[in-house]
């Protein structure tokens, strides 16, 4: 009965945190975290790595660093939530250091993906549908957190 | 001069209500800046819509054919900027502190850096700024061939009825709030954004 009025307690206090944010005390850079709804990974292609985007300020980047492995890219896969796409052009760092490629999972859908730098990107799947990522949680190189 | 009501609503015929109230978030003591952005989906109606339920959006949203939407409070945050860049690095004033502490590739610390400065040695932030959105969308970027994911996007070049709509604003706006034009920016200046966003945006 305790552990019952325990366990009630922890989930409502856990909802609170997440639901009802003062917006007084809203920083407002980090993002709202949803499930990415991704099955596990099957395969995954790097089609290009150390990546730079064009622009009059990405043109100076190195992005030499930013070379991400199959290991790495399955890592991020199985970890990464998932983000609004308000959240993603808006709230998000972006870097243009980037890499890219497909990915199969395992419920068979495939999809082509580009993750940058600052633990963030996007699936693309053969019907279109896009699904903007974040991984705070992916502390590893090559990566920058 | 614009008009101003007291919830921080423009009663001009050449902008519409478009309230979200979900966007807010808290009182808005002091406006330092004005933050022009682009939307990566294609239409206002796209915008409008995910107002109803995100948290991140931005005061004002210029469609295609240059009508105004205001979809927040003037006298209210909201979170439309993200982390801010070091703005002593941009006009090379930072401190030798400064300077060893960004030799360090680090968004999240060097936005806790600048938050706690005040305006305008920091750029302007969710807490002080008004943003403007010109509906705008991001496209394949032809450099890269078969296109991967939003990594690897640039944005749409904004209309002319977007950037004299976009010029009104921000002539009315900076007026009304006392706001320099000298603090009007582009959202890739003030924090780590593609390249292309508003880069085609003219006031």
């Amino acid at each position: 009965m305790v552990k019952t009025i325990a366990i009630l307690a922890a989930g409502l206090l856990a909802a609170g945190c997440a639901g009802a944010q003062n917006p007084a005390d809203d920083d407002g850079t980090e993002p709202t975290l949803q499930d990415s709804g991704l099955a596990a990974v099957r395969s995954v292609q790097i089609t290009r790595n150390a990546a730079r985007a064009k622009g009059p300020e990405s043109d100076q980047a190195d992005c030499s660093g930013f070379v991400l492995d199959e290991a790495g890219a399955r890592k991020f896969f199985a970890t990464t939530r998932a983000v609004a796409a308000d959240d993603y052009w808006h709230t998000l760092d972006w870097s243009p250091c980037h890499a890219s490629g497909t990915v199969t999972f395992v419920d068979g859908r495939t999809a082509t993906w580009s993750l940058h730098q600052l633990q963030a990107g996007s699936v693309v799947f053969e019907d279109g549908k896009e699904i903007y990522l974040y991984c705070p949680e992916c502390r590893f190189k090559p990566f920058v957190w | 001069m614009l008009t101003i009501d007291a919830a921080g609503m423009i009663t001009d015929p050449r902008v519409r209500n478009a309230r979200a109230t979900t966007i807010e978030r808290g009182d808005m003591s002091a406006v330092n800046g004005i933050i022009v952005h682009q939307t990566g989906g294609s239409t206002a109606a796209s915008s409008l819509n995910s107002y109803k339920t995100s948290v991140a959006g931005a005061h004002l949203l210029v469609d295609k054919d240059g009508t105004i939407y205001q979809t927040a409070s003037l006298y209210k945050r909201t979170n439309h900027v993200g982390r801010l860049r070091a703005r002593c690095l941009a006009e090379h004033r930072c401190s030798p502190a400064e300077t060893k502490a960004l030799q360090s590739f680090n968004p999240r610390a060097e936005h806790t850096r600048e938050i706690a400065k005040s305006a305008p040695d920091r750029y302007p932030s969710n807490q002080d700024s008004i943003g403007i959105e010109l509906v705008g969308e991001t496209v394949a970027n032809s450099d890269f061939g078969r296109v991967a994911g939003a990594a690897e996007r640039v944005y749409v070049t904004v209309t002319d009825a977007q950037n004299a709509s976009l010029k009104w604003l921000i002539d009315e706006i900076s007026v009304a709030l006392k706001v320099p034009m000298m603090e009007v920016f582009r959202h890739p200046t003030v924090s780590r954004k593609t390249d292309s966003e508003a880069s085609t945006a003219r006031w």
